[in-house]
């Protein structure tokens, strides 16, 4: 029994402070920064508003509010998002600049483009499209940021700050599919269920762009069951990524697999989830070691 | 530089550690426990188990001849795209914040140039029917919840 314990131990312990390079540490708070600036751009806040009173409903972050902040302060926001984000990039030149002022950066960009997210979070129905990145870079917070893509000595500071961001995603991917089971136990999968969420599709909004796709496996009974008992395994065992690292791959490829097929066959888009994903799961700087290492061809 | 202060430098901060466990936790208690805090959440996405039929609230306005026309939120701009939600919970919404949701329609509506007397919410059942590769959905049952926020039944 105390041998379980110790293996238990050991592997949350490894979890957790695996050591990382300070170089994987850096690609990850500028990823993030990069899909901060990204989202902004994409799908900027400011388009909510004007909107009238009756159609807000904060969030009990923002519930002081009683309507949608005016246009010109939600644009600030994001110009602030905007300009913190080049700030961390511009400031990594600078040996003496880069630990603070990447942190102020750091902080200053997530903390207003939480505040960003807390609007259409704050429109009547669950807002989860941008949870995933706010709960990815949130640890690396707290990070050191005086790493460089350089620096290729592994330690357990940098490598807490990455393990951290993989728990999290963990946990969002787990209670996920927790929640199915919860919610509808083992029929989610073994029922038609599925088929008809595909036939239904978004129930709000566009149709979606594959829908053929949808309607294919919605009328075969074995390959809707069988691709929700994908969804469920895929979102359940997430959790494995954090303890078993050889797992990453399977896991980035089935994330892809699942963001890209719930929007073409119901028109959802959580292409940030897949981003965040293989952010967070592969190892840059190892791929970029194993890429510059590559004998070169003689030519013929 | 000794060894332990280098070991330390290298060693994540108690604090650190003590935060980011906390958030985690957190997290994992909304997720299992169902609970809303947002950015703390349940995760319920599409949770819930479909079936061939669906129930929700939809606002039509009235024009001036009496005709109505279903709301039609592409029509809109982004900022009432999320209203069908709203709508979904309006059985509990206090009467100040129907009269809100409905006002709000009202107004969006008179703004992209399409007149209107009033704001009718039903409430409406709907099967799927799947037809080639089209979505149709057949009517089963409907009913005048409410007009501008006051309930009729």
């Amino acid at each position: 029994m105390s041998g379980l314990l110790t293996v238990v131990r050991r592997t949350v312990h490894d979890a957790f402070f695996r050591p990382e390079t300070p170089a994987r540490l850096v690609v990850l708070q500028g990823g993030f920064m990069a899909f901060f600036a990204a989202r902004i751009l994409v799908e900027p806040a400011h388009r909510l508003t004007p909107q009238p009173p009756g159609l807000f409903r904060p969030v009990p972050m923002i519930e002081l509010l009683d309507r949608m902040p005016p246009k010109g302060v939600v644009i600030a926001g994001e110009i602030i998002v905007l300009l913190a984000v080049a700030a961390w990039f511009r400031v990594g030149r600078s040996p003496e600049w880069r630990a603070r002022g990447r942190r102020i950066a750091y902080v200053v960009a997530w903390v207003v483009f939480l505040l960003l997210a807390t609007l259409p979070a704050s429109r009547g129905k669950i807002w989860h499209r941008d949870l995933l990145l706010i709960w990815g870079s949130a640890p690396l917070l707290f990070a050191p940021t005086d790493g460089s893509w350089r620096d290729r000595r592994t330690t357990r500071r940098a490598g807490f700050a990455v393990n951290s961001s993989i728990a999290f995603l963990s946990v969002a991917y787990f209670c996920t599919g927790f929640q199915k089971l919860k919610a509808s136990g083992l029929e989610w999968i073994f029922s038609d269920n599925l088929q008809w969420a595909l036939y239904w599709g978004r129930v709000r909004g566009d149709p979606p762009p594959w829908r053929e796709l949808a309607f294919f496996i919605a009328d075969r009974p074995w390959l809707s069951q069988l691709s929700a008992a994908f969804i469920v395994a895929f979102e359940v065992g997430f959790i494995l990524v954090l303890f078993f690292p050889k797992t990453r791959p399977a896991f980035i490829v089935a994330a892809w697999m699942f963001h890209v097929g719930t929007y073409l066959m119901l028109g959802l888009d959580y292409w940030f989830y897949a981003f965040v994903v293989t952010l967070v799961l592969v190892d840059w700087p190892r791929i970029a070691e194993r890429v510059r290492r590559q004998p070169v061809p003689a030519p013929a | 530089m000794s060894t332990d202060t280098k070991a330390a430098e290298l060693a994540p901060n108690p604090v650190t550690i003590g935060v980011v466990l906390v958030l985690l936790t957190l997290l994992l208690l909304a997720g299992l426990g169902t609970k809303e805090w947002w950015p703390f959440t349940g995760w319920r996405l599409y949770s819930n188990m479909k079936g061939p039929t669906s129930g929700s609230y939809f606002a039509y306005r009235v024009d001036p001849s009496g005709e109505e026309h279903a709301v039609d939120y592409h029509d809109l701009p982004y900022a009432y795209a999320r209203a069908p939600y709203i709508l979904e919970k309006f059985p509990k919404l206090s009467a100040a914040e129907r009269g809100g949701v409905c006002d709000a329609l009202a107004h969006g509506e008179r703004e992209a140039g399409r007149p209107v007397e009033e704001i009718l919410i039903y409430w409406e059942r709907r099967r799927v029917v799947p037809v080639g590769t089209k979505r149709h959905t057949k009517l089963l049952e409907r009913e005048l919840y409410a007009t501008c926020g006051e309930e009729r039944s």
